[in-house]
């Protein structure tokens, strides 16, 4: 019954609004939305790996290794300071430290979540999973490794991970899981491109401001830079009493702390001057640093 | 299509009404009914000429009417109540409908045969009672005083008006999906809701309410501006015969089952717990009503002391609520053109042995909270002629909450220091000195402060009606004006002269291990916000024939909010423009076809503006060295800055509004009993909502990856954002049987699907949401509640000469959603969208009956009354919480059946 309400009542919603003929809009408001696209070259998506036993091995071209992708929104970008194109910063106030870049705003193209494992902290990002299999697929085939359960025993099959979470997230459906985006990935292939829609909701807009942003790929151990692991919800379980690990919260203040061997950067920054004007963001360069 | 800019498109929408208007246009009032009919001979034939009369024990003298050429007659703006119409004429046979009844907001319709006969002879006809209203479009009820006795409420308005469908919720309802406080509640037609929090103000003498409307949707212009429903209590005036009546009430729990269900989300039960708890009220009520002078001058007095003892697991001392309700109105009538009504209510009320959490000393002293206020209202009433209708109100009301420590206690069972009377005199602790808390003051012992919070509202209203103006069909035109000024005065301080009272880790330098520290300062707080609002309302009942009714009409709005000093934070004017369409298809009142749509815009609160107050606490930032406790050496190195307000509001706000359409019918399906089916749509906008604005948040709201300003001090905005929304639908059946042959009754099913961003507007708990605007989700909202079932019945069982009266209501809802949230831990729980198959919390049902027993005794009538309510003892649906497991644990706590004596004697 549900699902057919919504139609029907939203017509009528819809014949409302055209009887009244008006809608709010807020005046004023010096915050818009600005969309765009992020486009990665396929041949800079890889990842290298290396074991403890010094084994080494390359994850090529697969999204499922991309970490999140941080865009903000600034004054202006600059060279110079970085191998890399920076934001411009504000005054360097402390040795060793860099300037606030202090950005209008900004936002990722996924977040880290949760894979309800303790070895999952840091290492699942929204958006780039469409099932439990393709995680466990991934952890196992590309990382090489495999997500274990409480017992210790590999998870085989992704409905015990589904499970798993279901009973210490106290789930009820999949939904809930943000890292299971089932066809809702983030990136679609676009010839030698991978592409993402995404929106800067809620951003401080002045004419010229500059659209810049970055990757945060994985170490050799597929590690995450950019992820913290104290902090995030606490988590609390029989097996499990811990933080679950979000994102630095300078990460777009200080964005040179953050940056570090393999990850991708904007390669030009694009400049807003007319806020419904959708932006461009290649990440074209890959910081060898 | 593309969107009008909104100012070109208001300029638009006021053309169009107005054009629509031109033609002029409503009609019976608030606090009044109307009778509108017709005389016909055995033919069919309109009678002219004929003299009607009406009498009621609730109208000062008679009205006359001769009907016109039509044979048309029209009483309006009359007391509600029962009437007896008498209708004669020479040649005919005169007649007499001794029993028809007039509701608040409703036409009765009356059709009167009279057959030729010679002079002196003489009919009674017992009215064909009309169950269906063919000119009314707004969907709720209208609780007679006969059902609010007989049905078990507990003798609260509150209770009883659960039976609308469309509310639920508590003493301050959720109606038609809104928020508790988004509803207007009104007084003998005049607005009382409390201006500050949009809640009920005042506590009502049971026995003096009249008649309740109810309404939840459709409503007409003059009953205000709302997003959710209208409460609009009718008391009574008095009457020729002087009538007492005493009673006196008792209600109790404490032997009530108490059980604490609990369950996994899951379905996994758990252990239930008992609980501890106590629940005892005393009622004692005096009424006294009668002439001054007979048919010029009644009066009424109605005085109730109530007190309760409640409390609930972990709390020693029960609350301890001691009330006085009293009621005064006087009517007079000079002349039969004019008609003064002078009301006066108070609720002087306190409640000892407060605990709210840890404020006030323990365990010597407890909390004490002085409230109430009171209402002065003078009305004028001006018949100008028998179409037209001029009445002009005045109101002064004031509220106030006063609540501060005592160093005594009220339950010397305890063991604990009494409280001696001259203690409570002089009961403010400015004494006992407080200690510094930390991290959190309000989480420590002994922070005893005080507040005292007083609220007026000063009221215009005028309206004036011109019925049956003749343009194309009938019109029944009204306007009218209204004025609103409010104000809040509100201080706040901690006492014992104490300096310091929170204490924060403001900065840590591991080099140094040097501490920052933050500390609020405890300076007393005061401010004073206020607001004007002036509306005007124009509203039409258009009938072009006589079985199809267009109820259209407009209100505006004009209102500004202030701050503290002086900001106009909320200034709008808004146009709420409402239009339905009533068709009697058969023309016999029988069954009508029901289409409304219209808007209906918020009027703010004081608690909006002064969410943006500048004064607040001020802050004292000092260097100290910190090892592992505060101590006294730690006090040097400080500096001093106001904490000024870091909320700003965005210059142009628009008014929350609720665009709404219903559809429905009804059909008397047989004699006395209608069948109703109604749908209902709802679309809430612009609500009142807080932004984060210097956070920069990912693309969940759930990390923040930096912030505009460098620094993590929050700074939030005020804003009305269309996405700040609720959608909500409800389908409505309904039975409803009007009183006759010794019962009423009413039971109704709803299916309800409520989903928006935001359930509440109360700014006391801001809330905050990432800035991106896109992660306002649409979840399920706390007024999902999808079945619902109420009924009440009212029987009086034939055993003459005594009366016996029983009296049940049943209610049934599922259990409303789960929220699912997360925190993301800097500014409160993100909403999770719904999608999923989430968990509910418990629906519950009960069921609750009330016996009276009337018994003829010398001069008057005695009545012994017993009330269970409750029967089901069911659990009512308390919160739902993660355990420290991770496991979304559902607490349901098991609803005390109460049992209840009482006695009244009415002479």
């Amino acid at each position: 019954m549900n699902s057919r309400m919504f139609p029907r009542s939203q017509s009528a919603m819809l014949l409302f609004g055209l009887a009244f003929g008006c809608a709010y809009e807020e005046v004023g408001l010096e915050h818009k939305d600005l969309k765009g696209v992020v486009r990665i070259p396929e041949e800079l998506l890889y990842v290298e790996m290396e074991n403890d036993e010094g084994e080494q091995w390359v994850i090529e071209n697969d999204i499922r290794a991309l970490g999140p992708i941080y865009l903000g929104v600034y004054s202006a970008v600059e060279e110079g300071h970085y191998s890399y194109l920076h934001p411009e910063m504000g005054p360097v106030l402390e040795e060793n430290q860099p300037g606030d870049a202090y950005p209008y705003g900004g936002t990722s193209i996924g977040r880290f979540d949760w894979g309800c494992t303790e070895e999952t902290r840091c290492k699942l990002v929204t958006g780039r999973y469409s099932s439990y299999d393709d995680v466990l697929n991934f952890f196992r085939d590309q990382v090489q490794d495999p997500l274990m359960d409480a017992f210790g025993e590999e998870y085989t099959a992704g409905e015990a991970l589904q499970e798993r979470c279901y009973e210490v997230r106290n789930y009820t459906d999949d939904h809930e899981n943000a890292f299971i985006a089932g066809e809702d990935l983030d990136f679609t292939k676009n010839g030698a491109f991978w592409e993402a829609e995404v929106t800067i909701g809620h951003t401080l807009y002045r004419e010229g401001v500059t659209v810049w942003g970055w990757a945060d790929m994985p170490s050799y151990s597929f590690d995450f830079l950019s992820c913290d692991e104290q902090l995030g919800e606490s988590v609390y379980y029989y097996d499990y009493n811990d933080e679950i690990g979000r994102s630095q919260v300078d990460l777009l203040n200080f964005p040179g702390q953050y940056i570090d061997y393999g990850d991708l950067v904007a390669s030009e920054g694009a400049v807003m001057n007319d806020p419904d004007t959708e932006f461009v963001i290649e990440l074209g360069f890959r910081n060898e640093e | 299509m593309a969107r009008l800019p909104a100012r070109s498109c208001m300029l638009l929408l006021q053309i169009l009404l107005l054009l629509a208007c031109l033609p002029g246009a409503a009609v019976a009032s608030v606090t009044a009914g109307t009778i509108k009919g017709s005389t016909i001979d055995e033919g069919g034939l309109p009678i002219p000429g004929v003299l009607v009369t009406i009498r009621s024990d609730n109208l000062m003298g008679v009205r006359q009417a001769e009907t016109n050429n039509d044979g048309r007659f029209l009483f309006i703006e009359l007391p509600p109540g029962k009437y007896a119409l008498t209708a004669e004429a020479a040649g005919f046979a005169k007649v007499t409908k001794p029993n028809m009844a007039v509701n608040i907001g409703r036409t009765t319709h009356v059709t009167v045969e009279m057959p030729m006969a010679g002079a002196g002879e003489e009919f009674v006809v017992e009215e064909e009672r009309q169950v269906i209203d063919t000119e009314a479009a707004n969907q709720g009820t209208v609780l007679t005083k006969e059902f609010l006795e007989n049905i078990p409420a507990g003798r609260s308005y509150q209770s009883a008006v659960q039976m609308a469908a469309g509310v639920t919720g508590g003493g301050n309802p959720n109606m038609a999906g809104s928020a508790y406080n988004e509803n207007t509640y009104m007084l003998d037609g005049v607005n009382i809701t409390d201006p500050v929090t949009g809640t009920f103000s005042l506590n009502f003498n049971f026995d003096a309410i009249e008649q309740i409307e109810v309404l939840t949707s459709a409503y007409d212009p003059e009953y205000g501006v709302n997003l959710g429903g209208g409460i609009n209590i009718v008391t009574e005036s008095g009457g020729n015969t002087l009538e007492t009546k005493l009673g006196m009430y008792h209600t109790n729990g404490n032997w009530s089952p108490r059980l604490d269900s609990r369950w996994a989300a899951d379905g996994t039960e758990l252990a239930p717990s008992e609980f501890d708890s106590r629940y005892e009220s005393y009622e004692a009520s005096l009424k006294v009503s009668g002439p001054i002078i007979r048919d010029k001058a009644w009066f009424i007095v109605a005085y109730s002391k109530v007190r309760s003892l409640i409390a609930n697991t972990g709390v020693e001392l029960p609350r301890d609520f001691d009330g006085h309700y009293l009621l005064t109105k006087l009517t007079t009538q000079p002349s039969t053109e004019h008609r003064f009504t002078l009301l006066m209510q108070t609720d002087p009320s306190t409640i000892d042995n407060l605990y709210y959490g840890d404020r006030y000393i323990e365990p010597e002293a407890q909390g004490r909270q002085a409230q109430g206020g009171f209402v002065g209202s003078l009305q004028w009433d001006w018949y100008i002629s028998p179409e037209s209708f001029l009445e002009t109100k005045l109101l002064v009301q004031k509220s106030f909450i006063e609540a501060y420590g005592v160093p005594c206690t009220h339950d010397k069972d305890l063991g604990y220091h009494p409280c001696q009377p001259d203690e409570l005199e002089n009961s403010l602790d400015f004494i006992t000195p407080g200690h510094i808390g930390y991290n959190n003051a309000l989480d420590t012992d002994n922070e005893t402060y005080f507040n005292f919070d007083d609220r007026w509202r000063g009221s215009l209203i005028s309206k004036f009606s011109v019925l049956q103006v003749e343009a194309a069909g009938t019109h029944d035109v009204k306007v009218g004006v209204t004025a609103d000024v409010t104000s809040w005065t509100y201080l706040f301080g901690y006492t014992g002269n104490m300096a310091f009272i929170d204490q924060n880790l403001y900065y840590w330098d591991p080099d140094s291990l040097t501490s920052i520290w933050r500390y609020e300062i405890s300076d007393p707080v005061y401010f004073k916000s206020n607001a004007e609002t002036i509306g005007g309302f124009f509203q039409d009942v258009y009938k072009p024939v006589s079985n199809l009714t267009f109820r259209y009409g407009i209100r505006y709005d004009q209102q500004t909010f202030r701050n503290d000093v002086g900001e106009a934070i909320v200034s709008t004017g808004n146009w709420g423009p409402r239009l339905s369409v009533i068709w009697d298809p058969w023309a016999n009142a029988k069954s009508k076809l029901v289409g409304s749509i219209g808007r209906f815009n918020d009027t703010s609160r004081l608690g909006i503006a002064a969410a943006l107050n500048q004064s607040d606490l001020g802050n004292k930032l000092f260097a100290s060295e910190y090892y592992g406790g505060f101590t006294a050496e730690t006090t040097n190195n400080y500096l001093f800055w106001p904490k000024g307000n870091n909320t700003t509001a965005l210059e142009d706000l628009a008014a929350p509004r609720a665009d709404m359409f219903s559809v429905g019918a009804e059909r008397e399906v047989i004699a006395d009993l209608a069948a109703k089916l109604y749908f209902t749509g709802k679309y809430t906008r612009n609500l009142y909502a807080f932004d984060e604005m210097t956070y920069i948040w990912d693309d969940e709201g759930y990390s923040i990856l930096g912030t505009t300003t460098g620094d993590y001090t929050s700074s939030s905005r005020l804003r009305t954002p269309d996405i700040a929304r609720r959608d909500y639908y409800r389908t409505d059946f309904t039975l409803d049987r009007i009183y006759a042959d010794r019962w009423q009754g009413s039971a109704t099913y709803s299916y309800t699907v409520s989903r928006g961003s935001m359930q509440t507007a109360n700014t006391s708990s801001l809330l905050s949401v990432p800035g991106q605007t896109e992660y306002w989700v649409n979840g399920l909202l706390e007024t999902d509640i999808r079945h619902s079932v109420k009924g009440g019945l009212v029987w009086e069982i034939p055993d003459d000469p005594w009366t016996t009266t029983l009296g049940t209501v049943f209610f049934l809802e599922s259990g409303p959603p789960v929220t699912r949230s997360y925190s993301n831990g800097y500014s409160g729980s993100i909403l999770k969208d719904t999608r999923g198959t989430y968990a509910r919390q418990e629906g519950y049902w009960d069921l609750s009956i009330l016996l009276q027993q009337a018994i003829p005794v010398k001069k008057g009538k005695l009545s012994m009354r017993g009330e269970i309510e409750n029967i089901t003892n069911n659990h009512q649906s308390a919160y739902a919480y993660v355990s420290s497991d991770n496991r979304w644990i559902i607490y349901s706590r098991q609803d005390q059946l109460t049992f209840s004596v009482g006695g009244e004697y009415e002479f």
